[in-house]
């Protein structure tokens, strides 16, 4: 085997391991417990889907938005929303974790529901929905914050 | 007169096609988590991609060699394998992005099932690349892609703090709450500069340098083109970064979705704004999957020394033609199975920067090369900052993989 052809097969193999490592490293982490910071990027994710939420309806309140686009862009916060809530749901933690996860995943919850209330109710529902949106908004930034 | 109106229309096209999925959602996040404390990346990262691509553009006319001849030529075939897998993996994962985009704005227009829009979208996408010439299509998608000057008039009506962005004009390192910030800040710094200093720019703007025919005459043209358009176009990126740190910040909202990035210029302007955002957003992510698609058939079919070129029929360059209807039916494909587009383009942003020291390396000693480029080889100051940035962004490749760990995929 010439000189180049090893080198190319050396190159391929590391390549691969790393593709390989990456995966692995993938799975293990997706199958741990949740620790303090999985949960704060979790708490963030969905403060992140509340504010977005709660700043559609009031642009659509004010008139700054169609109607097509406010129920689209509900149903897709919602989706990330449900997401988030059924893998806490699923997800375990250590004992000290357990009350904030609990409070997150009832939080995750509401948000779902509101943005459910949002994307089917009727157009006056909007502004109803901006207060309840602003209040987990500031509750889960509040679990945020304690997890740092 | 002509020549005029050439370099006018490239300066919009340019312009127009400077900002896709990835730039985006990396430069309206960056504004949110950290204001205006990263705008000295938009400007160091808008002068790389000018540099190197000015060098490409230059190699292509005076010498008819496309980026990934030089690969194979300059890093032999097997580095030359390797960063062929390598460009279109991230082209692939590109692409994906931008056909999930797609998929996310037709619904947010027409409202319906995303993965259906997303099968309308790769239909769409199939229909403009076959019927189309290459000039229409980047016509086309570039003009209509300026639509995303919205968002420079919305973060002028938003109310900039210009003090803060002065600062950030200067490199810095911001005051933050957690060690784990200063993390997040750098890999948004590395982030955010491969968003704009993609490969795949380089490796279409060279090839179609070719499609169009330049030559040495096209150097002036060249530089014109790029001087001016792509700053343009970086502008359209500060005013997402703007719109981040003086809409979405206060309201704490880290926009996550396309559709609530163009809140912000439905705030300054009503449905009009929101209207043209998503408008010029469509044209935006379109063109780009156009290119990745392309970018992969150019890249394969230049490193296996097949015919390529969209001038010529299916007929003349069979192979290049199936390359590029591949990339788009896998890419459609990947969107099916439910990937969310926005993690998508994280992760090809991230993967992207390894790849930028081998992409550029070429580029770098082919046009340094008086044998091969004649008189018209690098100046002083295209030499000085073609080396300074490949240091740069070998520190920034090998950054880049660790920081993606530590920040949870720069989640912090």
């Amino acid at each position: 085997m010439s000189n180049k052809s090893r080198n190319f097969w050396i190159e391929a193999v590391v390549l691969v391991l790393l593709v390989a490592a990456g995966a692995a490293a993938f799975t293990i982490s997706s199958l741990a417990p949740l620790n303090k910071d999985d949960l704060k990027i979790q708490a963030g994710d969905l403060r992140a889907f509340a504010a977005a939420g709660r700043l559609l309806a009031i642009q659509f309140s004010r008139g700054e938005t169609t109607e097509t686009f406010y129920r689209n862009q509900t149903e897709l916060i919602e989706d990330k929303a449900s997401a988030a809530e059924s893998s806490l749901r699923d997800a375990k933690t250590k004992p000290e974790l357990r009350q904030q996860l609990a409070e997150i995943t009832f939080l995750a919850h509401q948000l779902s529901g509101t943005l459910d209330e949002m994307h089917h109710g009727s157009n006056a529902a909007a502004a109803a929905a901006a207060g309840e949106l602003d209040s987990l908004t500031h509750q889960l930034s509040t679990q945020e914050d304690r997890l740092k | 007169m002509k020549s005029f109106l050439e370099i006018f229309l490239g300066i919009l096209t340019a312009m127009g096609g400077f900002v896709e999925i990835g730039e985006l959602v990396f430069s309206v996040n960056a504004g949110v988590k950290f204001r205006y404390n990263l705008l000295w990346i938009e400007v160091l990262g808008t002068v790389g991609i000018i540099v190197f691509s000015e060098m490409s553009g230059r190699v292509a006319a005076v010498t008819g060699q496309p980026v990934f001849s030089l690969i194979r030529q300059r890093d032999g075939y097997g580095a030359g394998l390797l960063t062929l897998i390598a460009a279109n993996a991230v082209s692939l994962l590109t692409c994906v992005a931008e056909i999930g985009g797609l998929a996310l704005l037709l619904k947010l227009l027409f409202g319906g099932n995303y993965f259906v829009l997303a099968i309308i979208a790769l239909v769409g996408l199939l229909a403009a690349v076959w019927f189309l010439s290459f000039q229409a299509i980047e016509r086309i998608f570039g003009m209509l892609g300026l639509c995303l000057l919205v968002f420079v008039g919305a973060a002028l009506y938003l109310g900039p703090s210009w003090s803060e962005a002065a600062n950030g004009l200067i490199p810095n390192i911001p005051q933050v709450e957690t060690k784990q910030d200063y993390w997040l800040y750098a890999y948004f710094a590395v982030a955010l500069m491969s968003s704009i200093m993609l490969p795949y720019e380089v490796y279409f703007y060279a090839s179609g340098a070719i499609e169009d025919g330049w030559n040495a005459s096209m150097i002036n043209a060249n530089r014109m083109i790029i001087l001016v358009g792509f700053p343009l176009g970086s502008l359209l990126a500060v005013a997402l970064m703007f719109c981040g740190a003086s809409y979405f910040n206060p309201q704490m909202v880290e926009p996550q979705l396309p559709g609530t990035a163009a809140l912000a210029p439905a705030a300054a302007f009503g449905k009009w704004g929101l209207s043209l955002a998503i408008v010029g957003m469509f044209f935006a992510f379109g063109g780009a999957a156009i290119e990745n698609a392309l970018t992969g058939a150019y890249n394969l079919a230049q490193f296996l020394g097949w015919n390529w070129g969209k001038y010529r029929t299916p007929k003349d360059a069979p192979r290049f033609h199936l390359a590029w209807i591949l990339m788009f039916v896998v890419a459609a494909v990947t969107v099916m199975t439910g990937v969310d587009p926005v993690e998508v383009v994280e992760y090809s942003i991230i993967f992207a920067v390894v790849i930028l020291p081998l992409t550029y390396l070429p580029v770098l000693l082919a046009a340094s090369d008086e044998d091969y480029m004649g008189p018209f080889k690098n100046g002083w100051l295209a030499a000085i900052l073609g080396w300074a940035y490949f240091v740069l962004i070998c520190i920034a490749a090998l950054a880049a993989i660790p920081l993606l760990i530590i920040t949870h995929g720069g989640k912090g």
